[in-house]
């Protein structure tokens, strides 16, 4: 969607770098002539008086200057593109067949969805037509397509130049397989269109109370003119200046499409096509973006936009949830017409980063009149330069990226208790629609999202972004922002990797740091991280988590497309919504989705805490424990009096302890040796135990009433060396800027690290 | 008789439960709850104000109020969410010195709207 107001907006084709790797970049520009592009280091993010302010320092690149401004589309919808020799051009003759599950067939939802119960869609359709495959061009002549219209099976064709259609009579319901089958025949001089119900254990009605029947047309055609170009499943095509982008897509799944060529040849040799969406090309079974034709045309598909696949297909028994052990049982994709994982914008200038540029947080920005936008990424060193890194938490960013929960959910100001605050940001993501949505977000058609890109523009990433659900909410990259300044105000040069990177080279990215710092919310991790960080730990290293509710759930890399993350939701615990029985395993890692905790990795066996509770009305302080009087973390409490409460202040609901928080609990593997140094104040009733500790649900889950609900601070000493320092709250690296870092709690953390920069073993007493 | 949807059914249940919800929620929406949540929007609150500023929040998002930061330190507008609209939100030209400021219009207004004038129905919880 455009707008009358200059707007700029863009992306990296990659996250982070090293020296002597080029990143590029992909803007479009709105209403604008031309921009100024310059490099900047990020300093600081969150914009109010209650920090330091945006802070951004200007570094001389090889890509200053101004540039052109040019408008780029970006089209939302996942399909698979099918090139062939010209074989699939004419449908003369042929017959067509496809199973489809419709997810959204009269392109109106009702309802409520998800955790948030999402009553709205922001994001409104053109058209009624939904693709189930097609050769044709939105204003072009020529080709086939098979489609609902309005939810009703229909088959176009083109003869004389005009378009002709065959339509059955009954609306399909959504969330029921149906198989579709279409003839069409010059020498028969008919064309026949079929959908007959199938039976499956993941149709929404039963089969014997569905009320459903088979539909049948027939009409007379003796003319289909051809069109040489692609086939494509799941959309049509729209042409915009050289691109075909993805039109009239579909809602639902697709699978066991065919197409046959009508005649008397021997059967092997009559198949054109026959598309097999739950083999895998690769030794390892996933399911990335090649899709297999069985046909011996091998007219392989490809995935664009990332489609979810993995998801049952009509063939699913119900037995076996891996879709690498059946894979006929998985032999379905699942279509979204808000899908966008590649804007696919040409690139406007690329950067290729020189040697002796220092690791850190960096951006591209461009600017023109009344328009700005900074394409953030991270540097990392050429070579080990620095004593401390931090971790940056792309995986999370990613599953938050362009979160729009506050304009489409009835029950976003019940979670968080207040009013939504939303910023420009806000407003701009909300007329760009084709930005697409958050992993905590409702689909066009009700399923949750599960795919993160960074290959769109991410306006929840900008650095001075403040989330809704926290006032003065600094959250993600502007959250961690805070805590690589305090690193720069406590004069300690620090090392800047990602997750992407920790999930790449695991833990060799972390061998040799002698401090390790997490963002303020790692909640996405893979388990190459988390098994880096492990062997880091036992290995002498030196970890401060700063942040909350980290470790917490299953994330993905995309082995082949990296820029792509996956983040699927399992059917327990804290989650926004729920993949369907047998749709949760991830088919970039073959990971089951969901939490650690339910597969052998609570956070606690980290880091020594873990989620608990979450709320964001007001943050509060931490209060000493015993433990923290132990003489093993005197260093700790250095300059801190004995009954001082820590961090009664902050940007981040006003206290240290805060928004998502986590707790010590040996139940779930926190180390007998960890010392339970503090614990947070008292949370109101807005603050709610976590959906994973509810086994049945039982009254007084709220902070006055809970136990657990509450944030601890744990120092654990680690045999060989090693040592964690973790503070269980994302709130608490707001509050490090307070009073310009002459506060509490940047002392407390200012003496772990110096502490644990030190060699000698943390159980020493110094 | 024509036959009904389950659309329409589950609409029959849903306005049973805003009936007894709102019935039980206007009771507990007195003078002294309302002052309680103006004079703290972000409490911690009572229990019976907690209730009731749920109820106040739960309404259906289309048409909901939202506020609007105007910049880094504030004002900050109320909002309407109205799809089509630029930013889909249609902005209030007044602008208040803080947010808890906001929160209390907003507060004021849904009350006024959920209890209606006296002798009506009001706007209920599933509006």
């Amino acid at each position: 969607m455009g707008t009358d107001t200059a707007g700029l907006f863009g992306y990296s084709n990659t996250l982070s770098g090293r020296p002597g790797e080029t990143l590029s970049f992909h803007v479009s520009a709105e209403n604008v002539g031309s921009y100024r592009a310059e490099l900047v280091r990020l300093r600081h993010g969150f914009t109010g008086s209650a920090g330091p302010g945006f802070l951004e320092d200007s570094v001389p690149s090889s890509f200053d200057g101004e540039y052109a401004g040019q408008a780029q589309t970006c089209q939302p919808g996942s399909y698979v593109e099918v090139k062939h020799d010209g074989k699939l051009a004419d449908c003369a003759e042929t017959s067509i067949r496809a199973y489809i599950y419709p997810t959204l067939p009269r392109s109106e939802r009702s309802g409520e969805f998800g955790a948030y119960h999402v009553s709205q869609n922001s994001m409104v359709r053109d058209s009624q037509l939904q693709t189930v495959l097609s050769t044709t061009i939105a204003g072009e002549i020529g080709g086939y397509s098979l489609a609902l219209d309005d939810g009703i099976p229909t088959f176009s064709w083109f003869a004389d130049g005009a378009i002709r259609t065959l339509t059955l009579n009954q609306h399909l319901q959504d969330h029921q397989w149906y198989l579709l089958e279409v003839t069409a025949s010059a020498a028969e001089g008919a064309v026949t269109l079929s959908a007959s119900p199938v039976a499956n254990i993941m149709n929404r009605n039963a089969e014997a109370t569905a009320g459903l029947d088979s539909d049948f047309a027939r009409c007379s055609a003796t003319q289909f003119e051809p069109r040489v170009g692609d086939l494509r499943i799941g959309s049509s095509a729209r042409r915009v200046g050289s691109r075909l982008l993805a039109y009239e897509t579909f809602n639902g799944k697709i699978g066991g499409v065919r197409i046959d060529q009508l005649g008397d040849e021997p059967s092997g040799q009559r198949t054109l096509g026959d598309w097999h969406f739950g083999l895998s090309p690769r030794s390892d079974g996933l399911l990335l973006d090649v899709v297999l034709d069985k046909s011996p045309h091998a007219f392989h598909g490809t995935c664009v936009n990332t489609p979810t696949r993995g998801v049952t297909g009509p063939l699913f028994q119900g037995f076996v949830t891996d879709f690498r052990r059946v894979p006929d049982e998985y032999d379905a994709i699942h279509f979204h017409d808000d899908d966008i994982t590649d804007a696919d914008w040409p690139a406007s200038f690329s950067f290729e980063i020189p040697d002796g540029l220092p690791s850190g947080v960096y951006a591209a920005k461009v600017s023109a009149p009344g328009a700005e936008q900074y394409m953030p990424f991270f540097v990392l060193p050429s070579e080990r330069k620095n004593r401390v890194a931090v971790l940056f938490s792309t995986a999370t960013y990613l599953a938050y990226s362009n979160d729009r929960i506050a304009f489409e959910a009835d029950q976003a100001e019940i979670i968080v208790s207040h009013t939504p605050i939303v910023d420009g940001l806000d407003l701009a993501l909300q007329d760009h629609p084709e930005f697409g949505r958050s992993c905590y977000e409702i689909h066009n058609d009700g399923s949750g999202v599960v795919f993160g890109s960074s290959r769109r523009p991410i306006l929840t990433m900008q650095p001075t972004h403040r989330a809704w659900f926290q006032h003065g909410g600094a959250w993600g990259l502007p959250a961690d922002l805070c805590i690589s300044h305090w690193l720069e105000h406590e004069s300690i040069p620090f090392d800047a990797i990602t997750d992407h990177d920790l999930d790449r080279e695991g833990h060799e990215l972390l061998d040799g740091y002698d401090v390790v710092i997490t963002g303020a919310h790692p909640e996405y991790v893979t388990r190459a991280e988390i098994e880096s960080i492990d062997t880091y730990l036992s290995t002498g290293g030196r970890l401060m988590y700063l942040g909350g509710n980290g470790f917490f759930a299953t994330a993905s890399f995309d082995p082949e497309q990296p820029h792509v993350m996956e983040l699927r939701r399992a059917d327990g615990g804290t989650r926004p919504h729920q993949s369907p029985f047998g749709d949760a395993r991830h088919t970039t890692s073959g990971e089951q989705a969901g939490l650690w905790r339910n597969k052998g990795l609570p956070p606690q066996k980290l880091v020594g805490v873990g989620f608990a509770a979450q709320g964001f009305d007001r943050s509060t302080h931490y209060e000493r424990l015993e433990d923290s009087h132990d003489p093993m973390a005197a260093f700790v409490f250095d300059g801190i009096a004995s009954d001082e409460l820590i961090g009664g202040f902050g940007i981040m609901g006003g206290g240290a302890a805060g928004a998502e928080i986590d707790c010590y609990d040996p139940s779930l593997g926190t180390a007998p040796g960890a010392l339970l140094l503090a614990t947070s104040g008292p949370f109101s009733d807005g603050y709610l135990l976590a959906a994973e500790e509810v086994y049945e649900t039982l009254p007084g889950l709220g902070g006055t009433e809970n136990p657990r609900v509450r944030a601890d601070i744990v120092l654990c000493p680690i045999e060989g060396g090693g040592a964690y320092f973790s503070v269980g709250s994302i709130a608490f690296s707001g509050s490090l800027s307070y009073n310009a870092y002459d506060n509490n709690v940047a002392r407390m953390t200012g003496n772990v690290l110096q502490r644990f920069l030190r060699k000698e073993p943390i159980d020493s007493v110094m | 008789m024509v036959q009904r949807t389950t659309t329409e059914r589950v609409a029959e249940l849903d306005a049973v439960f805003d009936r007894r919800f709102n019935a039980r929620v206007r009771s507990d929406l007195t003078s002294d709850v309302l002052d309680e949540l103006l004079r703290n929007p972000l409490g911690p609150h009572t229990d019976t104000a907690s209730r009731v500023r749920r109820a106040l929040g739960s309404m259906t998002i289309t048409g909901k109020q939202l506020i609007l930061s105007l910049g880094p330190d504030g004002p900050w507008a109320i909002g309407v969410v109205t799809v089509g609209a630029p930013g889909n939100l249609v902005v209030d030209t007044d602008a208040h010195h803080s947010y808890e400021d906001a929160m209390r219009v907003i507060f004021a207004n849904r009350a006024a709207q959920f209890a209606g004038p006296v002798g009506t129905e009001g706007t209920s919880h599933g509006n």
